[in-house]
């Protein structure tokens, strides 16, 4: 079967360089380790055999220990620069799906002007001066805000907020570690509780809350001063699914007035004791974690609650809250919408974004979404019949608009948006045509409107005074969690190699505006499986082995840790370059196997 | 001073040429390359100082001589241009490619000399060989004929590369099946440096006309051969050949690339035409890198990231070509094709270029 989950055809152009063609693929996650290559004994692959999926995108990059380039700038068919993944993760915001990402970059339609302005010499890769800062310039306006591929990056990391916590008893003892070795490491926020006390979990929903004045940031009550709480990623109504977990990021605005925090907590109304929270605090807000773990029938939801939160700052008289609705409810099993019909002769042409399209001054680009009823192969390509086309009827100068190359009839013009603000005045509004014109004359046509809109600023809003119920109580938490790898995730991306299996003692990946820093420990990793193994068949107490497992998780875990920590201080000024280089991954690996092996070793003589 | 043309029989009478081509054709390690150089009369490196303002000072008629790539002596900086073993690869592909779209070109400028240019090279193919970009065979109808035309032109480009277990050695041919240069050409085209005329033919890839050149710097001998193809030859229709190596001569501090020069003018050593046509060489060129110096573990190793790598760095080449790796046949077609046959809708996705190396 095919294994790529997306794919997106184009061609765009490069200011007054020319134009270039591009080609964003995402290939679908692993599902199982099976070889991508015919075992020797197999004839030679003919047109019909089938490629496994899992490392396929594997065999379209370089060796490991040339580099990965997951993006490609081609001339005449060769391929003569390369960028890693990092331009993905960092230039593009697609850190989740980056590993299975490939970029591909034609450059035949540059000026000869710009290829000269590229090509070296020495041929080892292109000068990157302002033409190939233009090219990167438009592979960002271009895909940045592409809603696939924004779908496809909530979509993986969604998938990672599946992955189960590690239990209590493992978070306490990397609290200690981390506190009795780390004097540098975060401190709390008031001296509460020790290691491994829950924050927050004090003053929850057992408390009983009572009604006090409150600051809070919004456009009702009476107008106050000093520091509000804010929920940087935080939507207007979170929906969380049964047995998963999600996150906002909690801060103060301005975030300086975060330094004199003193107190945090929250409170749930109506209450639900399969609901988790979680506060991380660090020093520059907190990682506030929502997870909902009950085995309910569905039937049940969706449920709908207000979590509360409530800071109280060094010198401010009043609480300042911040108040996140949430309605948990079961992913609808909707089957997959029927194949379009489409024909050899195509009948209709459809605009299937919403309307008005809106154009954010000088934002990137906007992904339009059209369908018509021809088969894909008539457009493109050798044996193309029909042409699809966009093009601003009301404007001369308005920049060009590309489309993709449709898939199941659907396709994307891809619209820039312009930053001229003489010419385009907020409230333009620009008419647009999308054709599909056949060979034979033929021609589908459509008309359709864009507005041109400032982007939008932070409601006028500020500190308002209201009164709430609340329960005073305190934070603590080093901002990380630890997640365990299982089995079941075997086949799933690792932050370090192409996926988890039973070699890889586990894994960090660096804290983002979305989540904190996450530990990840293979716990069916092979050495430490069969230490335990050997325990449960010497029979020892069930204590024991719980002590043993314990301390071996909690002691990878602030490896780990250490890890980030040793990064951090490490860390270059960003060069573009990508976050980690490939021998960078393997080096991790090969750290932090070594580390579970030590740890192995050493866990009959810990008591 | 007008430099003597050589005299191509003198190597005759000091070497019995069709044996000694075939000799040269079955070297594959430098010590089969060593031998067969001691047959044949070559004035030292050491002896002989090649003077581009006075060629003929010191050169001893009846020998051949080291001459700088380029007439030279410092062109180690233009030649060792590559960062990675597997780049000149693609370059000698490339120029292969470029030999067999110019025999096409030729020929039809003789049938029809006001025939326009192609404007590109993937125009070039399409209109000489009827074959459409390669990532458009997938959505051809009928694309398996195509595909079939495709393997025909893939044959007339063979990279060939083998590691010898008792040498450590590892071999690079390739061979390519296109226009050939005369004997007279050959010093003006596959052993200069930036002598190039590409940049007039917008139906050819190269600009600067020295990226082949890298594959020298990677092997401890180089052994070219080429013919022009008769359909355009203009009547010369010998057999030029020539021997590449890295010298550091006595009396100099720096190193440069040179090859075996037949006359102070440059010109290479040649063989008749009968001589070829005895051996099986029709046309086009062949070159043959001897202990070429691939990195990254064993040998075994490295035949089995290469198919991975050549798709790689030609990652959507404007013809296919045939690969010969570790003993292992297979069409190299770039990872731009072979994504087209994985997102084909209606279609598995297939992979025909990562064969197995049986190595």
């Amino acid at each position: 079967m095919s294994t790529l989950e997306h794919e997106v055809v184009t061609e765009t152009p490069v200011g007054e360089w020319g134009q270039i063609a591009v080609r964003f693929i995402v290939f679908k996650k692993e599902v199982a380790k099976t070889p991508a290559t015919p075992r020797p004994d197999e004839p030679a692959l003919d047109d019909d055999e089938t490629e496994g999926a899992a490392d396929e995108i594997n065999s379209y990059l370089e060796a490991s220990s040339r580099g990965r380039q997951h993006v490609v700038f081609l001339l005449s068919g060769q391929r003569h620069h390369g960028l890693d993944r990092g331009f993905i993760v960092h230039d593009l915001g697609k850190k989740y799906i980056s590993k299975r990402t490939l970029i591909t970059v034609e450059l035949e339609g540059l000026s000869r002007e710009a290829k000269t302005q590229l090509i070296q010499g020495s041929r080892s890769g292109f000068f990157e001066g302002p033409v190939f800062d233009a090219i990167k310039a438009r592979l960002v306006g271009l895909l940045k805000r592409d809603p696939d591929l924004e779908r496809l990056e909530e979509e993986a990391e969604e998938e990672l907020s599946q992955l189960q916590a590690s239990d209590e008893a493992v978070n306490q003892a990397l609290d200690q570690l981390i506190d009795d070795h780390n004097p540098f490491g975060e401190r709390e926020t008031d001296g509460q509780g020790g290691a491994g006390v829950k924050p927050g979990a004090t003053a929850g929903p057992g408390g009983k809350p009572t009604p006090v004045d409150v600051v809070i940031k919004g456009a009702n009550g009476d107008p106050a001063g000093g520091p509000v709480l804010i929920g940087r990623n935080a939507p207007k109504t979170l929906r969380l699914r049964p047995n998963g977990a999600k996150q906002i990021h909690l801060s103060s605005e301005p975030p300086s007035a975060w330094e004199s925090l003193e107190k945090l907590g929250w409170v749930m109304d109506p209450p639900f004791e399969e609901m988790k929270v979680t506060l991380d605090t660090s020093p520059t807000g907190a990682i506030v974690t929502m997870e909902y773990v009950s085995q309910a029938p569905d039937e049940e939801y969706p449920l709908e609650t207000k979590l509360q939160l409530f800071a109280a700052f060094k010198g401010e008289k009043e609480p300042r809250l911040f108040e996140q609705n949430i309605v948990i409810k079961p992913p609808v099993d909707r089957p997959p919408p029927p194949a379009p019909v489409l024909r050899d002769e195509p009948t209709q042409l459809k605009l299937r974004s919403r309307k008005p399209i809106k154009l954010l001054t000088g934002d990137a680009d906007r992904h339009v979404v059209l369908q018509w009823d021809g088969k894909d192969e008539l457009v493109g390509g050798p044996a193309a019949r029909w042409m699809l086309r966009v093009f601003c009827n009301s404007h001369s100068g308005f920049p060009a608009i590309v489309v993709t190359q449709p898939q199941n009839g659907r396709f994307q013009a891809i619209i820039p948006c312009p930053s001229d603000r003489a010419t385009y005045p907020p409230g333009t509004t620009i008419i647009l045509q999308a054709e599909a014109i056949g060979l034979t004359g033929k021609t589908l046509s459509i008309q359709f409107e864009a507005i041109i809109e400032e982007p939008k600023l932070p409601p006028d809003v500020g500190p308002r005074l209201q009164s709430a119920l609340i329960p005073m109580t305190a934070g603590r938490r080093p901002n990380y969690r630890v997640m365990e790898i299982k089995l079941k995730d075997y086949g799933q991306e690792c932050p370090w190699a192409s996926a988890w299996d039973t070699t890889i003692a586990g894994a960090l990946i660096e804290p983002t505006e979305k989540a904190p820093l996450t530990l990840l420990i293979n716990v069916d990793h092979d050495l430490y499986r069969a230490f335990m193994d050997a325990k449960i068949k010497e029979k020892a107490a069930e204590a024991t082995i719980k002590r043993h497992q314990t301390r071996y998780l909690a002691h990878l875990a602030y490896y780990l840790y250490q890890m980030y920590m040793a990064q951090q201080m490490l860390a270059k000024p960003s060069s573009g370059e990508g976050e980690n280089t490939v021998a960078d991954d393997q080096r991790s690996v090969q750290e932090i196997n070594r580390v579970a092996r030590m740890l192995v070793r050493l866990m009959p003589m810990m008591h | 001073m007008t430099a003597p043309t050589p005299d191509p029989r003198f190597l005759e009478q000091v070497v019995e040429p069709k044996a000694f081509l075939r000799d040269a054709m079955a070297a594959t390690n430098v010590a089969a390359m060593g031998a067969l150089l001691k047959r044949l009369p070559i004035v030292s490196e050491n002896d002989f100082y090649f003077d581009p303002e006075n060629p003929t000072a010191g050169w001893r008629p009846g020998y051949l001589h080291w001459v700088p790539l380029g007439k030279d002596r410092g062109n180690a900086g233009r030649v060792q241009l590559a960062s990675r073993p597997e780049n000149p690869l693609a370059e000698r592909a490339i120029n292969a490619m470029e030999a067999v779209i110019e025999m096409m070109r030729l020929r039809e400028l003789k049938q029809k000399p006001n025939s326009p240019a192609p404007k590109s090279a993937r125009e070039a193919v399409q209109r000489y060989f009827d074959i459409p970009a390669l990532p458009e065979l997938a959505r051809l109808p009928r694309s398996h004929e195509v595909r079939v035309r495709a393997r025909e032109l893939a044959e007339k480009v063979q990279l060939t590369i083998e590691f010898d277990r008792e040498t450590r050695e590892f071999l690079v041919q390739l061979r390519d099946h296109g226009m050939g240069q005369t004997p007279a050409r050959i010093h003006r085209t596959f052993l200069s440096l930036g002598e190039s005329d590409k940049g007039d033919k917008p139906y050819l890839i190269g600009v600067f006309g020295q990226g082949g050149s890298s594959a020298f710097m990677a092997s401890t001998y180089s052994w070219c051969v080429s013919r022009r193809d008769p359909a355009i030859s203009g009547g010369d229709n010998s057999l030029g050949w020539s021997v590449v190596k890295r010298v550091l001569p006595n009396n100099h501090r720096g190193q440069y690339y040179a090859y075996l020069a037949a006359s102070p003018d440059g010109q290479v050593p040649a063989f008749p035409a009968a001589v070829a046509d005895e051996v099986g060489f029709t046309h086009g060129t062949l070159f043959t890198h001897l202990k070429y110096g691939f990195s990254g573990g064993g040998g075994s190793a490295i035949l089995r990231t290469l198919f991975q790598s050549i798709n790689h760095v030609l990652y959507n080449p404007v013809m296919p070509f045939t690969t010969r790796i570790g003993g292992t046949s297979a069409t190299i077609w770039g990872n731009a094709y072979r994504l087209s046959t994985a997102t084909a809708k209606g279609r598995t996705a297939q992979d025909k270029t990562l064969p197995v190396a049986n190595v």
